[in-house]
């Protein structure tokens, strides 16, 4: 395998890797208001974050079996969807991971503004 | 939608029983809102293309239906190292069971080389088999762990100071290195046990002419033990590969027990002995070539007994290194040195000596047969009893005519231990050299008759004996006077007397070639 391809290759291994954690906090964020399963994907889409349909819907009944998510069938534009929102539980889960979530990233700020890292230096040049 | 409806078939057909039919509705309602949206976006309805695209992209059937599942592999990332290193090992050990297994039926049930190969193959085709049967159990039982694992916590509840010692060897031993001295140990033990069927195997061709001398038999178990307590070590290291005390005092054991036996070895003073009868193979120049092979061995053993104190002094060393309790250090040491000690002192002391006639019962038995080879076999069964050669007689008996009689006795305690070679010959100058060549061998004159064959006229016969047990069989170098007249032989035995030989036996003998002979039989000790 050419290295530019391995390179590429454990890339994009990383990047599911570091996506997987923050889909869920964004779906989690994505539903405080009710959504259905295409609709809530193309929500995504629109923010940027791109997801398979093979990985979101199950990952919903998934946070529901754990729940954090509540569903009920509902008809509308005559054709009964399920609708997926965050429970309580789902709510509270959601104000301790975003909480995570800035605390790793004012640390992982605060690495990069080390003097010495040269990866601050391609981080702040955009390269 | 007859592709939509195609599409949801396939996939519930992978789906989890119970929720097939909810997941297959939501399902079908996302792809469904996927078309409508599409279709508002061209402003027409999609062509099959167009729904196959859609379809494609959501995911081939299986894997879409995969993701539903909660259990999305047989062993999770927290076991699965340690099933590896499980099944690495539990594969390792069914190949050493499988070669010990091919190696002890080889040497149990195997005639000739040529079944020993035919057993290890056997044996060996077993462990495909054997393997697949591992690593069908170690992932059953793995997969079964991992299911339970929502129940297993490994918690903060463990001891740093209960970790093993720190390991000496930065480098450890090489478990490949030590799969190879397993494989290779295993495959000596095997060699030690076809050896005894099988001399060709430490002789080579001169297994035709050449006998192992007594101390082999005297020592063959002892070094059976310490192969396969080597075998036993080697396995350990294969297991642990870094250095343990516990494998230094062991290794130092078995070494210490390989120089009491190459101790014992070197005592007995000679190691190959002529075979007996003498083949026509046999060189002209056996005796030198005998002295060379013994030779070879002196050197060798000498070779060992450096390596071996080498081997131990690194063992000491090591542990010297590891600072371990002297007093421990001694203890262990001095255990092998007991073990040994026993040894040591058959190999130092003579032999021991026979329990009072009086106070055993004597048995007696009497061969009778007008046939030399006949005698020879019988008297060996006899010998094989436990019964030793008492006295020789040769002539008529009311039964069976013209006969030898042999008596041979047997004390209630008594052990197999000697050989017996009958030589028969007409030919005085024949008898001596086939007298020297058992006595070369180890045999030691201890009776002659006249014997009256069916076809060979009338023939001296000479009976000879070997004591199996005895550390260095005394040698002798015959010679037989045989003569017509007394005073001849008068003048021949004292000529034969100043040059040291000593009159064993007398015989009167009517040969074919010399008529009524005397014949007389003198040795006298060589190399003593």
């Amino acid at each position: 395998m050419p290295a530019a391809d391995m390179d590429n290759a454990l890339f994009e291994n990383l990047r599911l890797e570091l996506r997987r954690g923050c889909l869920i906090v964004a779906v989690l964020a994505a539903l405080r208001s009710e959504q259905y399963g295409y609709t809530l994907r193309k929500l995504l889409g629109e923010h940027g974050l791109q997801v398979d349909e093979g990985t979101l819907y199950p990952l919903l009944r998934r946070l529901e079996t754990q729940g954090l998510l509540v569903s009920e069938w509902r008809e509308e534009a005559k054709r009964n969807k399920r609708f997926y929102r965050l429970s309580d539980q789902g709510t509270q889960m959601l104000t301790h991971l975003l909480a995570e979530w800035r605390s790793i990233d004012s640390s992982l700020q605060g690495i990069l503004s080390e003097p010495h890292h040269g990866l601050a230096q391609a981080v702040s040049t955009g390269r | 939608m007859d592709l939509l409806k195609r599409y949801l078939q396939a996939v519930k057909f992978f789906l989890p029983r119970g929720q097939q039919e909810d997941i297959i509705r939501e399902l079908s309602e996302n792809l469904i809102s996927q078309f409508e949206d599409r279709e508002e976006a061209l402003g027409r309805p999609l062509t099959e293309d167009e729904q196959a695209d859609i379809l494609r992209a959501h995911g081939h059937p299986m894997l879409v239906a995969g993701r539903y599942r909660s259990r999305q592999q047989l062993i999770g990332p927290v076991f699965f190292p340690i099933y590896l290193i499980a099944l690495q090992a539990g594969l390792a050990i069914a190949l050493i069971v499988t070669l010990v297994e091919g190696a002890l039926t080889a040497a149990i049930q195997a005639r000739a080389f040529d079944h020993v190969i035919q057993h290890i193959v056997a044996t060996l085709l077993r462990y495909p088999g054997r393997a697949l049967m591992v690593f069908g159990w170690t992932t059953l039982c793995f997969a079964a762990l991992d299911l339970a694992q929502a129940h297993v916590r490994f918690t903060h509840a463990w001891d740093p100071r209960k970790l093993p010692e720190l390991r000496i060897d930065e480098a450890g031993h090489s478990r490949m290195h030590s799969l190879f001295e397993v494989i290779f140990i295993w495959a000596g033990i095997v060699w030690l046990l076809l050896v005894p069927r099988m001399p060709f195997l430490i002789l080579g061709p001169a297994a035709a002419f050449l006998d192992a001398a007594p101390i082999w038999r005297t020592i063959y178990v002892p070094i059976l033990l310490l192969a396969v307590g080597s075998a036993g070590i080697a396995l350990f290291t294969f297991i642990r590969p870094h250095w343990t005390p516990a494998r230094s005092y062991a290794r130092v054991a078995v070494n210490v027990g390989g120089l009491i036996v190459m101790v014992m070895v070197a005592r007995a003073g000679e190691w190959f002995l002529p075979a007996v009868p003498a083949p026509a193979s046999a060189p002209h120049n056996l005796t030198g070539l005998i002295d060379l092979i013994n030779i070879g061995v002196q050197v060798g053993l000498a070779v060992a007994v450096f390596i071996n104190v080498a081997e131990i002094a690194r063992e000491l060393m090591r542990l010297k290194r590891g600072r371990h309790n002297a007093l421990m250090h001694a203890a262990l040491l001095a255990l092998p040195m007991l073990v040994g000690a026993p040894f040591l002192a058959v190999a130092a002391s003579e032999p021991a000596p026979a329990p009072p006639v009086a106070a055993a019962r004597v048995e007696y038995r009497m061969l009778a047969t007008n046939k030399t080879s006949t005698m020879q076999a019988e008297m060996q069964d006899a010998a094989d009893s436990g019964f030793q050669f008492g006295g020789v007689m040769g002539g008529e008996t009311s039964f069976g005519g013209s006969e030898v009689v042999v008596i041979m006795t047997r004390l209630a305690t008594s052990k197999p231990r000697y050989q017996y070679k009958l030589l028969a010959t007409n030919k005085t100058s024949t008898m001596q050299r086939e007298m020297q060549e058992a006595g070369n061998a180890g045999f030691e004159y201890r009776g002659q008759t006249v014997f009256k064959s069916t076809f060979g006229g009338k023939e001296v016969v000479t009976i000879l004996e070997r004591d199996r047990d005895a550390p260095k069989p005394p040698r002798y170098e015959y010679r037989l006077l045989a003569t017509k007249k007394t005073s001849t032989l008068e003048k021949e035995l004292q000529e034969a007397g100043a040059e040291g030989f000593v009159f064993v036996g007398v015989t009167v003998a009517e040969t074919a070639i010399g008529g009524s002979e005397i014949v007389a039989i003198t040795r006298r000790p060589v190399g003593q």
